[in-house]
């Protein structure tokens, strides 16, 4: 269905590119000369360098920024109300639905029809460099410096978060946002129905084997017993952040990621193409798709249709991925599952994998060169980066989410009955920009309550089996984005083409043989050869 | 087109005979005319011809920040790129596989269908079916594809529910290489005969009536009618047709095939369209998808040329 909705909208757009690209285009080249250049325009407008609000005059700025499925627009959420009555400054949201957001940015930025500022930018590293670069977007590190006292303060505080936002220019082009809460190591909890378990005289699984064994009873003996085959013993997401089986390939020995790229001893490996690798596919498909363990729609379905799953009126999923319970089979039968911690594999190996990257983002907010008032608006972004209004920036307002307890710390109010976290928290916040540090999390504000969760998670079923190192952020130098850009895209994307297919049609030495030779004539030694480089640069600078 | 493009052929030649001011003369005359005619050429002009000249960023390093002109020119290197990418081959395989199998199997149907309503006397009768079979035609691709995912889903679908209610193992037509294919052309099949066959239609009515009843008198059966007095009626439009479709060969619609897409069945339907959407729109590798889609054009002008030439050789029917 995601791909439905913007089939639509990116043709219509795709023809208004070709357009608009041709007006566009001349103009943006003025665009950059002028710039950010300061000419006066600050004393005119009535901006002021400190104290709200920040404009006596009304001032409004146009901001693209992405939103989730279930908020509302961002002039609508009270947060930004708020913001809005403090500041002066009047936002003109263009709020893109998430799963469009991609190919719209990529298309406004190729048309020169630029906003004032993106907010939530999900810039990556090769365009925040390339269009850093070529003047589309503006560094703001002076801007910082004048008009942002918290970032300012912040960065001064943590020089390891302004070390992760300098590329390697010298300058910053995009701005933080962290939950500095270390939740992301590892996004693939692995669940199950041990309500079924009990019913059928299972014992909880330890092993893949005894995984195995659980899925074909869920099968084949009605454990809902309505008296239909009607249970689904396993469904997750191929290869989809939180939503895949990549967490029980490291029964193999070698644990998965989205990326196939996992660190030890400081050796980069590309895992699609390990001995264990194979060895795991081929025990799903021969141990799980052949019997007809794994849901067929495992590869083709979408987030809501994977989230109706868990929720039919009788309860037929057995096992899922998702990194938390009650999301998927909603609040009442959450207590029927329970995790499965890592498992041992056939030749008793047990080990799961760490998430790569982590540390903060650097792509929250980025201001083009066709942005006539920079000042007022780094000064407008700045108040999200003041610890109490980062913190609602990220989860939701004083009042709707949380209330100041006696210490001056956030404390969640009590949610209304059969409302869910996650879904309330898209509707109430847009999490976009801000930096809640684990000192934040001591003195400003509480950490939601299913974050506890899944910390204790983490910590009680994964972190002692977890791989030691990972893929840290690394702000890679241009030349070698320029070729991870140009290999990386489609190797993953045939890689993954395979993983689907051999683990659905099952694979003999000769198809794999073909599928490593494949991978290797796309340049993966060379892709591999610029993660090492870049990671031992990386190492020598922490040293 | 056609008759009109004599038309105006002829006219030039008569207009050059006799000196340029002939030909002012007959235009004031026919001013209406070339008055009707200028919406159409404005449309073109602005959203056909005027775009065009983005094709060049197939041969630049494009920069938004530097604009169409400002972008550096990089000769050939993009489409270099494209043919020696491990994948070229399996596109182009699938791009015109999937094609030319459209065209095979989708082009004749209307024709058939066509012949047989002409043939209908329950007007009434035909009226309604030609109703129902036009109706797919006003769906949205989008929808088109969901209500394919609704019917053939493997869980609770109804086609697979009938599968297994016969014994059989449900089959995950939306996810499986092999049915990608049948099932892009059998959709498209569903929703595009009716439409398709009015113009056959309109072309059955062309037919002089007199040569039926003729072969009537000398006794000629329905289907000796139809051989020997429709579709050699409707022959031209046939071919004028079956060149436009070979001259879209390698346009394929993006839509449909991105939609049905999947990991599973990528290999098959990675065509080039979707490839240059992916890289595109997606990936902003704008310079190296629109020589992608350049080269697609091509292709297709090619094709275009020749079938027109050789359909002009064998029937002397043609687009111009």
């Amino acid at each position: 269905m995601k791909k439905r909705g913007s089939v639509a909208v990116s043709i219509l757009l795709a023809t208004s590119l070709m357009l608009s690209a041709c007006s566009g285009g001349n103009e943006s080249n003025t665009g950059n000369t002028q710039g950010n250049a300061n000419n006066g325009a600050t004393e005119d407008a009535g901006i002021r360098k400190d104290g709200l609000p920040i404009v006596d005059e009304k001032l409004t700025l146009t901001i693209v920024s992405p939103k989730a499925p279930l908020a509302p627009e961002y002039n609508e959420m009270e947060i930004f109300k708020r913001l809005e009555t403090d500041t002066n400054i009047h936002i003109e949201w263009n709020n893109i639905p998430d799963t469009d957001y991609a190919e719209k940015k990529n298309l406004l930025l190729a048309s020169g029809d630029l906003p004032d500022a993106f907010y939530s930018s999900q810039f990556s590293d090769y365009e925040l460099i390339t269009y850093g670069q070529d003047g589309t977007i503006i560094p703001l590190e002076d801007l910082i410096n004048e008009y942002a006292p918290n970032l300012k303060k912040l960065l001064e505080e943590r020089p390891d978060i302004k070390a992760a936002m300098t590329a390697p220019d010298g300058h910053i082009y995009g701005l933080p946002t962290w939950e500095e809460n270390e939740l992301g190591t590892n996004p693939f909890f692995h669940v199950i129905n041990t309500k079924w378990l009990e019913k059928l005289g299972l014992k909880f699984p330890e092993t893949l084997d005894e995984y195995t064994e659980a899925l074909v009873a869920f099968k084949t003996q009605d454990p809902n017993g309505n008296g239909k085959a009607d249970e689904i013993p396993l469904s997750f997401m191929h290869m989809q952040w939180c939503m895949d089986i990549a967490g029980l390939f490291g029964a193999f020995g070698m644990p998965d990621n989205l990326e196939h790229r996992i660190v030890r001893d400081g050796k980069v490996i590309f895992t699609a193409t390990q001995p264990e690798y194979k060895e795991a596919l081929q025990y799903f498909n021969e141990k799980w798709y052949k019997q007809g363990l794994i849901d067929p729609e495992s590869f083709t379905q979408d987030a809501p249709q994977y989230l109706a799953k868990g929720k039919t009126p009788e309860s037929t999923l057995g096992s899922y991925v998702w990194w938390e319970v009650e999301e998927v089979v909603g609040t009442d039968r959450a207590a029927d599952y329970a995790l499965v911690p890592p498992l041992t594999g056939p030749t008793g190996k047990k080990t799961i994998g760490r998430g790569n990257g982590g540390g903060p983002g650097r792509n929250a907010f980025v201001i083009t060169s066709e942005n006539e008032h920079p000042e007022a608006t780094m000064r407008w972004i700045d108040q999200q980066y003041e610890p109490y209004m980062a913190a609602q920036i990220h989860w939701g307002p004083i009042g709707i989410i949380y209330e100041k307890d006696a210490n001056g710390k956030l404390v969640n109010l009590p949610l209304e009955e059969g409302v869910s976290m996650g879904e309330f928290r898209q509707k109430v916040a847009p999490n976009g920009a801000g930096v809640i540090t684990a000192e934040h999390f001591k003195t400003i504000v509480d950490m939601e309550p299913r974050a506890k969760q899944r910390k204790l998670d983490l910590e009680k079923y994964y972190e002692p089996f977890m791989e030691k190192e990972n893929y840290p952020t690394i702000f890679f130098e241009p030349e070698e984005l320029d070729q991870i850009n140009q290999i990386e895209p489609e190797l993953i994307k045939y890689v993954n083409t395979q993983r689907a297919k051999f683990i659905v049609e099952g694979m003999n030495d000769k198809a794999w043989d073909t599928y490593v030779k494949t991978v290797q004539d796309m340049g993966l030694d060379q892709l591999m050869e610029i993660y090492q480089t870049a990671l031992d640069r990386y190492n020598e600078a922490q040293k | 087109m056609g008759a009109s493009e004599r038309y105006a052929q002829e006219e030039n030649r008569g207009a050059r005979a006799a000196g340029s001011n002939r030909t002012w003369v007959k235009i004031r005359q026919n001013y209406e005319l070339y008055l009707f005619l200028l919406p159409a050429v404005a449309i073109y002009l602005v959203f056909k011809y005027y775009p065009m000249y983005g094709v060049q960023i197939a041969f630049k390093d494009f920069r938004a920040s530097k604009g169409i002109w400002g972008s550096e020119w990089v000769g050939f290197e993009h489409f270099i790129r494209f043919f020696e990418a491990y994948n070229f081959w399996p596109i182009m395989e699938n791009t015109i596989l999937l094609s030319v199998y459209s065209l095979v199997f989708s082009f004749p149907i209307p024709i058939i269908v066509a012949l047989m309503l002409n043939q209908m006397m329950a007007k009434r009768y035909k009226k309604f079916v030609q109703t129902v079979i036009y109706a797919p035609h006003f769906i949205s691709t989008v929808v088109l594809v969901g209500m394919l995912g609704v019917f053939l889903s493997p869980n609770s679908g109804i086609v697979n529910h009938i599968i297994t209610f016969f014994g059989g193992e449900p089959v995950l037509f939306m996810a499986d290489e092999g049915w990608f294919r049948p099932l892009y052309i059998l959709s498209g099949i569903w929703q595009e005969t009716g439409f398709a066959t009015i113009i056959y239609l309109a072309a059955l009515a062309g037919v002089n009536p007199e040569l039926h009843e003729a072969a009537v008198m000398d006794g000629a059966s329905k289907w000796k009618r139809i051989r020997h007095v429709d579709i050699p009626g409707i022959l031209p439009t046939i071919i004028i047709l079956l060149v436009l479709a070979m001259g879209n060969v390698m346009s394929v619609g993006f839509e449909k095939a991105y939609l049905m897409q999947s990991d599973l069945n990528y290999a098959v339907s990675n065509i080039i369209p979707t490839y240059v959407y992916e890289l595109g729109i997606q990936k902003a590798q704008y310079s190296f998808s629109a020589a992608i889609g350049l080269f697609n054009a091509v292709i297709n002008v090619v094709l275009l040329v020749t079938v027109n030439k050789v359909a002009k050789k064998l029937t002397e029917t043609s687009l111009w």
